[in-house]
């Protein structure tokens, strides 16, 4: 089950200082709710270059319902000067046989003072969280997504990096990472928090449901595939009063979203 | 009167036509007996099996090392480690010659081809332990592309299914001078209508239990097929067919899903024969909506030209069925068994069928209840509704004017079947009473004067479907593997109580119960004394099993033909005894008289007699008993007119299903009561598809509807309560008069639903609404109609 | 499916049953009815390591008027709730409501607060707490608390309670007489969930509308009030008016896709559902 997301927000410091901590896994990966960064290979310390690959895995809990995803991903590109990266993670359940791979974009670009971030994720889920048409697991790939720009957002805009940045240390307990996953709405900590409420501009997309195959096509003759607008879409969180988390913007079914996630993580730990 | 129904008179008593109870339901329902799940053996294993969650996947590494080291685990293997033993899993019906029947292993080797496919599976000491050592078997998978449309699967340049491409077969029936017909009509009618896939759902999910003594075999499965699947299993796995038993048990339901051979029975047995210890595998709801074959799925484009009075001149059909990924024991045959559906009960002067099978990366399709007949049947009368429509006919009246007539029969349809018999006007004229038609018809109008948000709309669908699946000369000449004929031994025990021994493989039909009343009335013995034996091929050496609405007007013959030969015996036994001449001996209710004297034996004495033997004719085999093999000349034609009234909420799409009238005409009746509960079954199956069920595939071949939360099946809240009446018209085909009901219901009742929802918005100018109509779908088709004419 | 294994304990007490969960640790769930948890085990979703299961705790069940409201324990099935008297006398909504659960058979098995404590937003029984503000008794080692419906569902499947904590009952308020109620589910199959539910009690004298409220199922994460809706039928006369206030009903509202429909369909039939329980509650007032 493949699906889209877009994430927009801004930041009020300057792309030069934005650049270098999207590039520091180690503060980046506490930004993904339930995610453990196990190891780092190539690059350097403190840069990270394309071929950079992590290993990692990521817990995601949504009430009862928990998947928890192992694997690795590699930064693919790394354009210093388009203030571009992108990488490419790939997960496996750690109890079942289903996939995660994910493709995620981030372009950063000056804004006077600030800088605007743009996040494309692409994800696609096989297995049995893909295989719902309830929205069971469709609730929680946008939800960590969101979560994760949110956090990031925070992130970026510093003043919560010893926050996250505590979380972050290589090879933690998993079950700190778990903790923090499961604590509704604490997401990583009090990044999550302040990401809901720092970011009054952060846009999401939501893909439109995922089409139906063929000849068993789930819209009838007519129906239009994708429901609103991006605008329509376009979801101001702080507009959003009294909701007690961020919306989760795609109730795009699969969950697994999670994976996206897998932006810093992943590769079979468990291979040895 | 036929010669038929003299001989139905001449069982003579009072059991055939009894609306009696069921004698298996009893242990049926309590669950009390040996559902194959319930069997334990000493020192059995369990199997798990590792499932792909790839649509289309080259699989790169396969590492089942880790799952062995969890507790409990006696083995793990790939399909490459049975690569050597596994071999292919049969397809029985190749269509054409030119047929693509790919390689199909049971468990897959380099490549995985949809979702659920077996990759790897693992043994242990209980099911708790196989499953979770699943989650340490390591697969690496690289995609491929998947293919999930069967339009763009035969596009140029389509990924590909298997080297061979997607296109499995092309088929094609014509009859008459098509072009002619089309030339100049009046009225072209031209759609379009999809068949949904759908989720076979028996009640009993699969199970199996192989074991072996290290010589020979025993399988357990929860099959419709243990004859069919001896042969088919002996000639996949090499174990000679004299050393392999099959039994299926009480089997709770299958739909013609269980009509398979499926990769579970052959890597069962490959395993026991592998470890030498009895092995079982049940499969989970999900499991089985991911893995059981799925029925219909085809994209029918079909053309009608009419006159303009609205007789029908030619009927064109270009049919894509989609095959799935593999081609199963009798996939490409089914849309096989609807071509010659097309032109249902109607005459006409043309008829162009073509058939394309085609390849996707789901999960195989085969036989699905009706198979091949519904599809053909809602084609044909959701068509003949838009006729009506297009004319401006009522649509009752358009069905009149090109029916087949009662005068007319035996009639061969352009389709070149023979049907031997049929009243539809009988059938018709009686569900339009009980329904009310033209009152509805009134209530329609007024509330389409009324702009009443909730609509009214009436479905009919007079149907004829053929069944009975057997002519073995037909099969053949269609390319069909095996025959069609049904086998039964009949067999009287010292004590006079009898046994049944019958090649039909019930799961759920109510066979025993059945064939005791034939039985009762024609060997004159009570009901309670006869048992049915079933489902063993090592009891019941013969059979070709229960599918397709053959079991009575087949295999119920076969039992009338082995009782007849009893008598027989039993007369001249009798007429020893009696020291009179076999001529002059009567039968009657179980007696044997010499005719014009008060000196008559029991059957039951007979059969003591010629238990003891002390005193029986010269050169008498001292046997009571008889086997009779029956293979008809024809298949049989049910028919009916099902009426059905609808309520549109065209606020919210929703629908109701007001009233539902069905009159069918399945020949002459054994028991009332299984065949009313086969006709309400089937209108349910039937409404289900009409409204509910889906099997959905996302873009990526994810199944979504693996639960029944989201693969909806009515129950009976959903669901109107069924008025329901016959005509008998007898069949001529075979001596009982009966014709087969097993499908009638679902065959019939899809078409008169969704006929009904387009029925009561052709106002707001629906000419179709997809199955299944959701409210979803309804609403938007009305507010895409909406948005036109504005 | 078969679950993986987890540990069972049984309670009998409610003080038991916190100390077993707290010292099952944060991968216990409480388990009552099983209708919902069950589900997720079976299809290997949920790896709770332990199951503390309270059906055998009797504090937990069983409806009381406490006076200006009324008590549902937590372990109270649907069945029973369906057919207390004193909820079909007091709160009737709750009544309507829970008998559409499922079937039968999920009724007598599936309890009360288990479906509230799911935190399903497809669930009947949310939109009904949070039209009703009933309030959520939730005890823990240290102590007890009570949590109002709008601050008990916090997103998908994620309620209030904390790990360690029990949900042990709800207190329904009276509302009083003179309201009418009706809960409006639509949905494709009686089994299924609903693809969106209205629950409404509305206060009417003499022919207008005082006072409604308005609780939706399944239009977001968590259940919601149609608060624009409520604003609008205030004051309003029980006639065309309804319909254009329940016009308001998808206003601020987040409606999942799934396979039984689209979010914009969702919109479309929470303001047509919620006219028609507008209607219904109007035209019924109690007492």
């Amino acid at each position: 089950m493949a699906m889209r997301f877009e994430h927009e927000f801004t930041v009020p410091v300057p792309v030069e200082e934005a650049w270098p901590v999207l590039l520091d896994v180690e503060r980046i990966a506490p930004c993904l709710p339930g995610a453990t960064l196990d190891a780092v290979e190539g690059g350097t310390a403190k840069g990270t270059e394309k071929g950079t690959a992590f290993t990692g895995r990521m817990r995601v809990k949504v009430g009862p319902i928990t998947v928890t995803y192992r694997g690795q991903a590699a930064f693919d590109d790394v354009d210093e000067d388009a203030r571009t990266l992108s990488l490419k993670a790939s997960g496996k359940e750690a109890r079942g046989a289903g996939t995660a791979n994910a493709e995620v974009t981030a372009r950063l670009a000056a804004e006077g003072g600030r800088t605007r971030v743009r996040v494309e994720t692409s994800l696609n889920v096989t297995g049995r969280p893909a295989q719902f048409g309830r929205g069971v697991m469709a609730e929680v790939g946008g939800k960590i997504i969101d979560r994760f720009a949110a956090n990031l957002a925070a992130l970026l805009e510093g003043g919560r990096e010893e926050a996250a940045h505590a979380k972050a240390g290589l090879g933690e307990a998993a079950t700190e990472a778990e903790r923090v996953a499961s604590a509704v709405g604490a997401a990583t900590g009090e990044a999550a928090q302040n990401g809901r409420h720092a970011h009054p501009d952060l846009h999401v997309v939501r893909s439109p449901w995922p089409e139906a195959a063929g000849s068993v096509d789930t819209l009838p003759e007519g129906g239009s595939r994708v429901y609103q607008t991006a605008e329509e879409e376009a979801l101001d969180l702080l507009k959003v009063a009294g909701a007690p988390l961020m919306r989760r913007i795609a109730p795009v079914m699969g969950a697994l979203a999670a994976l996206a996630v897998v932006l810093y993580v992943v590769r079979r730990l468990l291979r040895r | 009167m036929t010669e038929q129904i003299k001989e139905r008179e001449a069982l003579g008593g009072a059991e055939v036509g009894r609306a009696r109870r069921r004698k298996e339901d009893a242990r049926l329902i309590t669950g009390r007996t040996q559902w194959t799940d319930n069997i334990q053996l000493p020192g059995m294993l369990h199997v798990a099996f590792l499932r792909s969650p790839m649509a289309h996947a080259r699989i790169t590494r396969v590492d089942a090392s880790g799952a062995l080291a969890r507790p409990g685990v006696v083995a793990a293997f790939s399909g490459a480690d049975l690569a050597g033993e596994q071999g292919s899993l049969p397809c029985a019906w190749p269509v054409t010659e030119d047929i693509v029947i790919p390689d199909h292993p049971p468990m897959a080797v380099d490549e995985v081809r949809y979702v659920g496919e077996a990759v790897a599976c693992v043994v242990a000491i209980d099911r708790y332990a196989a499953a979770d050592a699943l989650e340490a078997v390591e697969i690496d998978y690289e995609p491929l592309d998947p293919v999930l449309d069967m339009t763009e699967a035969l596009k140029e340049g389509s990924p590909k299914v298997h080297e061979a491409g997607n296109k499995s077969f092309t088929w094609k029936f014509a009859e008459g001078d098509i072009d002619a017909a089309f030339r100049d009509a009046p009225v072209v009618i031209d759609r379009t209508y999809v068949q949904q896939r759908l989720i076979p759902s028996a009640m009993e999910p699969r199970a199996v239990v192989a074991q072996t003594d290290g010589d020979q075999f025993t399988l357990h499965s929860s099959t419709q097929i243990p004859h069919i699947l001896r042969v088919m299993l002996a000639l996949t796995t090499g174990i000679p067919e004299h050393k392999l038993r099959v039994i299926a048990p009480d089997v709770g339901g299958g739909f013609g899903s269980k009509l398979q051979v499926t990769a579970e029975e052959v890597l069962c047995l490959l395993l026991t024969r592998r470890m030498g210890k009895p092995v079982k595998w049940t499969e989970s709801r999900s499991e089985g909506n991911l893995t059981v074959h799925h029925g219909r799925d085809q994209l029918q484009h079909i053309r009608l030209a009419a006159e303009s009075d609205g007789r029908v001149r030619a009927v064109q059909v270009d049919l894509l069925a989609d095959m799935g990924a593999y081609l199963m024991l009798v996939t490409p045959g089914i849309p096989l068994l609807g071509a010659f559906m097309y032109s249902g009960i109607y005459k006409m002067d043309a008829y162009d069928f073509t058939c394309t099978g085609v390849f996707t990366t789901k999960m195989p399709t085969d036989a699905y209840r009706g198979a091949g007949r519904p599809e053909a049947t809602y084609a044909i009368e959701r068509v003949m509704d838009e006729l009506a429509a297009e004319i401006g006919v009522d649509p009752m009246e358009v069905r009149r004017r090109n029916w087949i007539e009662h005068s007319e029969f035996p009639y061969t349809t352009i389709c070149n079947l023979t049907y031997d018999s049929g009243n539809y006007e009988a059938a018709t004229e009686r569900a339009l009473a009980l329904f009310g038609y033209d009152k509805l018809r009134a209530e329609q109008a007024d509330r389409r004067e009324r702009r009443d948000p909730v609509q009214l709309g009436i479905g009919i669908s007079t149907y004829t479907e053929m069944c009975g699946l057997a002519p073995s000369r037909v099969l053949g000449s269609l390319s069909y593997g095996a025959g069609g004929w049904e086998h039964a031994d009949v067999r009287m025990l010292p004590t006079g109580k009898v046994e049944v021994v019958t090649g039909t493989s019930p799961h759920g039909q109510g066979h025993e119960t059945a064939w005791s009343q034939i039985v009762a009335d024609s060997l004159g013995v009570p009901y309670e004394d006869v048992a049915v034996l079933h489902g063993d091929t090592a009891t019941s050496h013969k059979g070709m099993d229960t599918y397709g609405s053959r079991s009575l007007a087949v295999g119920g013959i076969a039992v009338v033909r082995a009782c007849d030969k009893v008598k027989e015996k039993a007369r001249h036994v009798a007429a020893h005894l009696l020291e009179a001449s076999p001529d002059d001996v009567e039968f009657s209710e179980g007696r044997f008289q010499v005719r014009g004297t008060g000196a008559s034996r029991t059957i039951q004495e007979i059969a003591l007699a010629t238990f003891a033997a002390h005193d029986l004719p010269d050169g008498f085999e001292p046997r009571l008993d008889a086997s009779a093999t029956f293979d008809p000349d024809s298949f049989s034609f049910p028919h009916g007119t099902h009426l059905c009234a609808v309520e549109v909420d065209t606020e919210t799409g929703a629908t109701a299903i007001r009233s539902y009238v069905a009159v069918d005409d399945v020949g002459a009746v054994v028991n009332p009561l299984i065949v009313e509960g086969q006709v309400h079954g089937g209108i349910a199956q039937g409404i289900a598809q009409a409204l509910f069920e889906e099997a959905v595939y996302d873009v990526d071949g994810n199944l979504l509807t693996t639960t029944m939360a989201d693969y909806l099946l009515p129950s009976a809240a959903d669901l109107p309560s069924f008025v329901t009446d016959r005509t008998e018209t007898p069949a001529t085909t075979n001596p009982l008069g009966v014709k087969g009901v097993g499908e009638a219901g679902t065959i019939a009742s899809t078409p008169a639903v969704v006929n009904a929802i387009v029925d009561a918005l052709r106002p707001y100018g629906v000419h179709d609404v997809r199955m299944p109509c959701t409210p979803e779908r309804v609403w938007r088709t009305l507010r895409s109609r909406e948005e036109e004419s504005a | 499916m078969i679950p993986a294994s987890f540990d069972y304990l049984r309670p009998s007490t409610l003080d038991e049953a916190l100390t077993m969960l707290a010292e099952a640790g944060e991968d216990a769930k409480v388990l009552a009815g099983g209708h919902s948890l069950l589900p997720l085990l079976r299809l290997r979703l949920a790896y709770p390591a332990a199951l503390v299961d309270v059906g055998r705790v009797a504090e937990l069940r069983g409806v009381a008027d406490r006076g200006d409201h009324v008590y549902i324990g937590a372990t109270t099935t649907h069945d029973e709730v369906v057919h207390s008297p004193i909820v079909k006398e007091h709160c009737p909504l709750v009544a309507l409501a829970t008998a559409t659960v499922a079937d039968p058979a999920v009724r007598h098995r599936g309890t009360f607060g288990g479906s509230l404590a799911h935190a399903d937003p497809a669930g009947d029984l949310p939109s009904v707490a949070v039209a009703l503000d009933m309030e959520f008794v939730v005890h823990s080692p240290t102590g007890r608390r009570t949590v109002p419906a709008s601050g008990f569902f916090l997103d998908y499947l994620e309620s209030a309670l904390e790990p360690g904590e029990i949900l042990a009952g709800v207190r329904v308020p009276k509302l009083g007489p003179g309201w009418g109620f009706h809960y409006e589910k639509f949905h494709r199959t009686a089994q299924a969930w609903a693809t969106v539910g209205v629950a409404v009690a509305v206060r009417r004298s003499n022919g207008t509308v005082e006072e409604a409220r308005v609780g939706l199922t399944n239009m977001g994460p968590i259940p919601v009030r149609a608060s624009g809706v409520e604003e609008a039928v205030r004051g309003a006369e029980a006639g065309e008016s309804l319909r254009e206030a329940a016009g308001r009903a998808d206003e601020g509202t987040d409606p999942p896709a799934d396979l039984h429909a689209q979010p914009d369909y969702r919109r479309h039939l929470a303001r047509v559902l919620t006219h028609r329980a507008l209607l219904s509650a109007a035209a019924h007032p109690t007492g």
